[in-house]
């Protein structure tokens, strides 16, 4: 059943990344919803669960995107096993600012490591103040939209994970 | 808790991803096909919003290109008696015809979801004989060019993205140089020497010359933007100005396509 709701939730959440109105974006950055679903799965659910579910939507933005195709799945990977490794979530109080903070450094570290692989693997070159533009703003909108669709995803799906 | 011991499947997994699916790459535009209907569906709320919230835009708009579809009425009867004019002309020196283009036009119906690429899924394909590097072009110019082609979609890499590379001059100085884009909304224009003339808000061209990494042919004479900064590279040898597009990449909603 749960599996079934992240389905049609994930399907979902890539459409509105590919359409996302560019009256909603934060001078042209745009928030990672596949990345919420990911940290909500890697701080509530049991066992390999968000291991699979971030190399699944990793791969499936990479579907979509026009970079190099496993970045995306190998910085998905690599947060969800770091949340899980690092049991975050017994730090965490159940409040909406810690929440808010906690998804705003996890999405920069995200950003961080993905810029990394981009420029290892893929051999890019970006000016500076893009990036920095990419990594401040992008953090904060996908913080901001962190915050409904979390709490989505624990009214949907409460009984099912270990909250 | 997960152990060491338990992370030595997870890494060779991550090399075995980086192996096998790096040559991925150029079929997943196939993913687009596929869902195109859906895509379209998905754009309507925020085209109908768009069309609600610019309503009144919209009118003061239609206003102004009424007068301006007047005058350039008058403008293109003033062409024809020129054009006739050069016909005549140009077959009495018997001169060879230029290639002519035509225009495809395409909607966008998707973005790139990462913010590491610009590019922009538009709804035509090689059905609609849209071919690979084909030249895209908005009102008011360039665009960018199409990456990978489907059946029926099609992936345009914009002129603000990393990717992207043109050759390009300015138009009161003639002075060239290579265009790139930077992520966001600039572009920049690379290996200007210091003695270049080069102001704020020069208009900047495609000069039609072929790079050596591009197969593009972009005609010459296509506004790209105008120059909004000028600046010393970090190596000090030389200049770089900072290009802002004439078209509003990060709205744009229909597109040409150049097919030759």
């Amino acid at each position: 059943m749960i599996n079934l709701v992240l389905s049609v939730l994930s399907l979902f959440l890539i459409f509105l990344q590919l359409t996302y109105p560019s009256s909603l974006t934060l001078f042209s950055v745009r928030p990672d919803f596949l990345l919420i679903i990911v940290i909500f799965l890697s701080l509530y659910s049991k066992g390999l669960r968000s291991f699979f579910w971030a190399v699944l939507l990793g791969g499936l933005k990479d579907l979509v995107s026009f970079d190099l195709f496993g970045l995306n799945l190998l910085s998905y990977s690599l947060i969800s096993i770091g949340l899980k490794y690092l049991e975050v979530r017994f730090f965490l109080k159940e409040r909406t600012s810690t929440l808010f903070l906690f998804v705003l450094c996890v999405c920069f570290i995200n950003l961080f490591l993905n810029n990394m692989l981009h420029v290892i693997l893929a051999g890019r070159q970006y000016f500076l103040l893009p990036v920095l533009r990419i990594f401040f703003l992008g953090s904060l909108l996908t913080a901001i939209w962190s915050i409904p669709v979390i709490y989505i995803l624990k009214k949907c799906a409460s009984e099912f994970f270990t909250v | 808790m997960i152990r060491i011991k338990n992370l030595i499947p997870l890494i060779s997994f991550f090399f075995l991803v980086l192996i096998i699916v790096s040559e991925f790459g150029p079929q997943r535009i196939i993913v687009f096909d596929s869902l195109k209907t859906f895509l379209e569906i998905f754009t309507y709320p925020a085209k109908i919003s768009n069309l609600i919230i610019s309503s009144q835009r919209i009118s003061a708009e239609n206003l102004r290109l009424k007068t301006e579809n007047t005058l350039l009425n008058y403008e293109v009867g003033h062409l024809i008696e020129m054009k006739n004019e050069n016909d005549r002309l140009t077959g009495l020196l018997d001169l060879k015809k230029s290639s002519k283009f035509y225009l495809v036009a395409a909607q966008v119906i998707a973005r790139d979801p990462d913010n590491w690429a610009s590019t922009v899924i538009i709804n035509k394909g090689r059905q609609d004989k849209v071919r690979e590097d084909a030249v895209v072009i908005g009102q008011k110019g360039l665009v960018g060019i199409v990456a990978e082609t489907g059946l029926t979609t099609s992936r345009v890499l914009l002129v603000n993205d990393p990717n992207f590379n043109s050759a390009c001059f300015l138009e009161r100085s003639r002075v060239q140089g290579l265009l790139t884009g930077s992520l966001f909304g600039d572009c920049r224009l690379h290996f200007l020497s210091r003695k270049d003339d080069i102001a704020v808000g020069d208009t900047v061209l495609t000069s039609g010359l072929t790079l050596e990494t591009s197969k593009s042919v972009f005609p010459p004479g296509l506004i790209v933007g105008k120059v909004k900064f000028v600046g010393e590279e970090s190596s000090g040898v030389g200049k770089y100005c900072l290009v802002s597009p004439v078209e509003e990449l990060a709205k744009l909603t229909e597109v040409l396509i150049i097919i030759p």
